[in-house]
This record gives C-alpha cells, sequence and structure tokens, in this order.
C-alpha cells in the first residue's frame, strides 16, 4: 500500500496546481503497478519528452504546458528526434517543427536543453548513492553500475511527471537490496586480446541481455584498464538486447568499488565459444559486400572519442562515395568545434549530427548495404529500421574503413580461432 | 480499465517481452527481426505478454496505439507491467481511451497458445487496485 507524506498528499491534492496534482497521480499510479509503498525525493531527472515519438507524447506535453508545469529538480534531456541545430539534415518538416515546439515548452518548464544520450560526458556525474531518475537506456546503467549512482528505468510521461513532483516510486534500484549481484560472470576463460576489443563489450552485452536478462550480473576477470568506451559499449548493449539495468565489476579503474562480495548467488564461466552467436548476431560475416556507411554515437560519444576520430584521420580522406556519420551532445560539439575538430572532419565530408542519433544521416542518405559501426546498439536496432547490414569494430576500425572504403578490422579478433 | 463486459477474442502469445518501439502504431506489427513473433500483429487480439523492454517510448507508444484504435483488445500480463499501465492511464486522460488490462497466473499463461479463442469473464480485475 501505498503511503504519501503529508507534502506528497498536498501535492496530489492540487496545492501546488493541477499540472502538478497531474504528475503526482501518474507517479501514484506507476508506484502501485512496482508495488512500491512509499516515494523518494530525486536530486536530477534526465527526461526523454524531447524525442518527438507521436502524437500522444506530445499532446502530454502540450497538456501540461497548458497548465503551467515546471520541474522541481535540474532537469536534463535526452536525444532529440531531429537535429535542432543543423536543419539542413531534417527532412520531414512536420516532425522538426513539433520537435522545435517540444524544446520550447520544455525549456518553458525549466529544462536543459542539452539533448544529451549520455550526459555524464558532460559533466552531469552525480554522486555515488545519489537518487536521480534517469532515463536514456544506455545513461541509465552507465550511471547505476559505474558512478553508483541509483535510478530505475524512466519511461515517457513518467520521466515528465518525476521531474515536475521531483519524486519517484521507491523501488527497483532504489533499494540496495536490489542492487546486489544476483549472478557471476566468469570472464577468465576469455582471451585477453578480446577483453582489450571494444566490439567484445557489445558482444558480451547482447549474451547478458540475452541469458540473464533483468539480472544484476557481477562480472568477475575483467582487466582493470577496461577503457571507459568499453564501459559505454557493455552499458548500452545491456539495455537493448535485455533490461538489464545495472551491473557490478571488480576492480575495474574508474567504476565505484562494489562492496557485495559474497557466494549468494551463482558464478558461471563462460568462454568465446558461448558468446559466438551473440557475436553473430551483432555482426554476421559479409565482409565481401562493399561498404556504404561508417555510423558513429548511439549513444552519443565523447570529446576523447572525437579526438581520437580526428588523429586516425589525420592525413587521410574519407572515401567517396561512404556516408560518414556522427552524432554527439551539443556540449561536447562545441568544445570539439572550439578545438577545430568539426570543421576538419566536415572538410572531410563527415555529418555531424547534434541533438539527435546518428539514425538520421541513413535516413536522409536512403542507406542501404554494409554499415560500419562501433555502436553494437546501432548494430541491433538498425536492422530493424533499415534495409542495412552492420559490421561492428572498433572506432579507430571505423575510422580506417572509412578512409579505405571497405571493412578494415583485426580478423583475427572475429576469427573462431580466438572465440573458443 | 475496468471491463465489465466478456471480452471475447483470439490470442496472441508472446515468449518474449517486446519492444514496443518496434511495433509498427498503424499496423501493429511486431518488427524487431530478432523477437520470436517477429512479423505478427498485436492488433484486436487478446495480447499476451510477459514484459516490455528497452525503449523509454513504451508508454507513448502504447498510448499512441490506444489514440489510433490499433491497440489490442486486452492484455493479459503475469505481473504489471508499469510502461503499459502508464501509457493506458495517459491515453484514458487525455484522449478518453481505455483497454481492459488484466493479471493472469502464471500456470494459465503457460497453458494458452496464439490463436486459442478466449472468453474473459472477468469483472474486477484492475491494474490501479486498492
Amino acid at each position: 500500500m501505498l503511503q504519501l507524506t503529508a507534502e506528497e498528499s498536498s501535492i496530489l491534492a492540487g496545492d501546488r496546481g493541477e499540472a502538478s496534482k497531474l504528475c503526482m497521480q501518474l507517479i501514484s499510479i506507476a508506484a502501485r503497478a512496482q508495488g512500491a509503498r512509499r516515494l523518494i525525493e530525486i536530486e536530477s531527472a534526465q527526461i526523454g519528452s524531447g524525442w518527438y515519438s507521436g502524437e500522444s507524447q506530445y499532446d502530454f506535453v502540450l497538456r501540461l504546458h497548458e497548465l503551467g508545469a515546471r520541474v522541481a529538480v535540474p532537469t536534463s534531456l535526452a536525444a532529440s528526434r531531429v537535429c535542432l541545430t543543423c536543419p539542413q539534415y531534417n527532412s520531414d518538416a512536420m516532425i522538426e517543427s513539433r520537435s522545435t515546439k517540444l524544446a520550447s515548452m520544455l525549456s518553458d518548464f525549466g529544462c536543459m536543453l542539452n539533448f544529451s544520450c549520455s550526459p555524464y560526458l558532460e559533466g552531469l556525474r552525480p554522486a555515488e548513492g545519489a537518487a536521480i531518475a534517469w532515463t536514456e537506456s544506455s545513461a541509465v546503467v552507465y550511471a547505476n553500475s559505474v558512478l553508483g549512482a541509483r535510478t530505475n528505468q524512466g519511461y515517457d510521461f513518467i520521466d515528465l511527471a518525476m521531474a515536475v513532483v521531483g519524486r519517484a516510486p521507491y523501488a527497483g534500484l532504489y533499494q540496495s537490496e536490489n542492487r546486489r549481484a544476483q549472478i557471476g560472470i566468469d570472464l577468465s576463460s576469455i582471451p585477453p586480446r578480446l577483453l582489450d576489443y571494444e566490439p567484445f563489450f557489445s558482444v558480451l552485452g547482447h549474451f547478458i541481455g540475452k541469458k540473464h536478462d533483468r539480472s544484476v550480473p557481477l562480472l568477475l576477470g575483467l582487466p582493470p584498464t577496461v577503457g571507459d568506451r568499453s564501459l559505454r559499449s557493455l552499458s548500452a548493449m545491456l539495455a537493448a538486447a535485455g533490461s538489464v539495468r545495472m551491473f557490478h565489476a571488480y576492480g575495474v579503474l574508474g567504476m565505484v568499488r562494489s562492496e557485495q562480495r559474497d557466494t549468494e548467488f551463482p558464478t558461471i564461466r563462460i568462454t568465446a565459444t558461448d558468446l559466438r552467436p551473440h557475436r553473430d548476431a551483432l555482426s554476421p560475416e559479409a565482409l565481401n559486400q562493399p561498404l556504404r556507411a561508417v555510423c558513429l554515437g548511439a549513444p552519443h560519444i565523447s570529446l576523447d572519442d572525437i579526438s581520437l576520430i580526428d588523429k586516425t584521420l589525420e592525413g587521410h580522406t574519407l572515401r567517396e562515395g561512404i556516408t560518414f556519420s556522427l552524432s554527439a551532445s551539443r556540449a561536447t560539439l562545441a568544445e570539439a568545434a572550439r578545438r577545430g575538430w568539426v570543421s576538419a572532419l566536415e572538410n572531410k565530408g563527415a555529418r555531424i549530427f547534434a541533438d539527435t542519433c546518428s539514425y538520421l544521416g541513413l535516413v536522409r542518405a536512403g542507406q542501404s548495404g554494409l554499415v560500419m559501426t562501433s555502436s553494437g546498439k546501432w548494430a541491433y536496432y538498425a536492422p530493424s529500421q533499415y534495409p542495412v547490414q552492420p559490421v561492428l569494430g572498433s572506432l579507430e576500425e571505423c575510422v580506417e574503413s572509412a578512409i579505405e572504403g571497405r571493412v578494415v578490422r583485426d580478423e583475427r579478433l572475429w576469427s573462431n580461432d580466438l572465440w573458443r | 480499465m475496468n471491463s465489465h463486459q466478456p471480452i471475447e477474442g483470439l490470442v496472441l502469445r508472446l515468449t518474449e517481452p517486446v519492444s514496443f518501439l518496434t511495433i509498427e502504431p498503424r499496423s501493429g506489427a511486431i518488427t524487431d527481426q530478432h523477437h520470436p513473433q517477429h512479423g505478427l500483429s498485436i492488433r484486436d487480439r487478446i495480447l499476451m505478454l510477459p514484459g516490455t523492454r528497452g525503449g523509454s517510448a513504451t508508454p507513448s507508444q502504447f498510448c499512441e496505439m490506444l489514440r489510433l484504435g490499433t491497440a489490442p483488445k486486452a492484455i493479459l500480463m503475469p505481473e504489471w507491467d508499469n510502461p503499459l499501465c502508464v501509457g493506458a492511464w495517459v491515453a484514458e486522460f487525455l484522449y478518453q481511451k481505455t483497454i481492459p488490462m488484466f493479471l493472469i497466473d502464471r500456470l494459465d499463461y503457460a497453458c494458452t497458445c496464439s490463436g486459442d479463442c478466449v472468453r474473459i469473464l472477468a469483472a474486477s480485475a484492475n491494474t490501479t487496485a486498492d
């Protein structure tokens, strides 16, 4: 049975206006569906309301706007459906106009118009233990696992409602008992060269998402030097292939320390053979086809990533006929522009998108055929929406492929000799 | 979300959670190639599903189907799916569109097949009961 505090009850009674009342009603519905007994105050929110996903979503924001809604906590926005700062790439006037209007209404609500999949890359890094309410699925996993903040997966409507009221149903990953590892995944049999290869983490995320969905896994045997890019790939894939919202790992630099080290849960030792079907699901062999495009930035890439792209491209050009798209947040791109990287890339023919996702580049270019990406999430979702055949590679391999005009990968890292 | 009339229809039983981001809102077809029921439509079915996953757009996509009149006839699930409950509430709030949703015993869930014709007689189930 849900118990509200006196303050929450007064919000529900309409003492803070219709908008807050409505949002509190919605949170109560969600809380009851989750079996929550109370609400928890949140420190910040990241909401998806800037992504126009249809008239229902738009109408909801419009209705709250008419009622004068304001957010109660610092609230950032996840990606938009369009690039609001580069309208030349937008192909649908209706979606563009709806997205612009959404941005303007959300600004009136007091939201930060950052449109970022990865707010943690731009300084929005909640403290360990902080209760937050984030919504971009890869950021949710990253925030829970790497930063040690506490959040459930936000959803349309409820994410905005939580930001307006500043509270979330106290359930799921806000509760310590639900954050404990439930299964150990022992990686000690995996060849070290794979553990050092970024695409491996997409494959691992696919395996865990499919085979141990809705679990909290503890990864054993990761090298301490696992890079942030790999942790981001893993976070994105866990939430795309499955509904895993959090993982633990021991001893990885830059990750919060997990205190739990008990034997209450089963541990499985996996081999690369176990992972082969997941490797093939994300990146089937089709390398003899001509490469059509390279798509980077789902979720948004970091300043370090753009620096690496810039460095790899130095002294080279992008092969003609290859569509090279990348997406990052406004803040990241502003800094990259200040360092001269954006103009350098655009001069070489790259399409750079802020606010939205590099999927958009495909729509515009009517792309089909072989597309290389460093994003497992992209490789997972794109074939459902476009007639494309994704191929995974590391960020550097993607750039090298765009230079050569064909898939350039260390094929030893993909051969069955290594995956056993 | 209450239903006082018996609801009769053909079952579509999903064997894996589905992302509503991969359901085409006008036809109701599941477009996720990785989903076992890929290509089938949830429109006008008695939809049995183990839950939703992925995409944070689930409530609005579901709400959109209710707005367009392309939603399932009813939904049966082993536990309340939070995004679907939220989507249904907003559809009622914005458009006065409702859908009956019920909890179903896990054994009954396992024993029902796609293509079965079922009649739901329950009159008191309610997603927000209390």
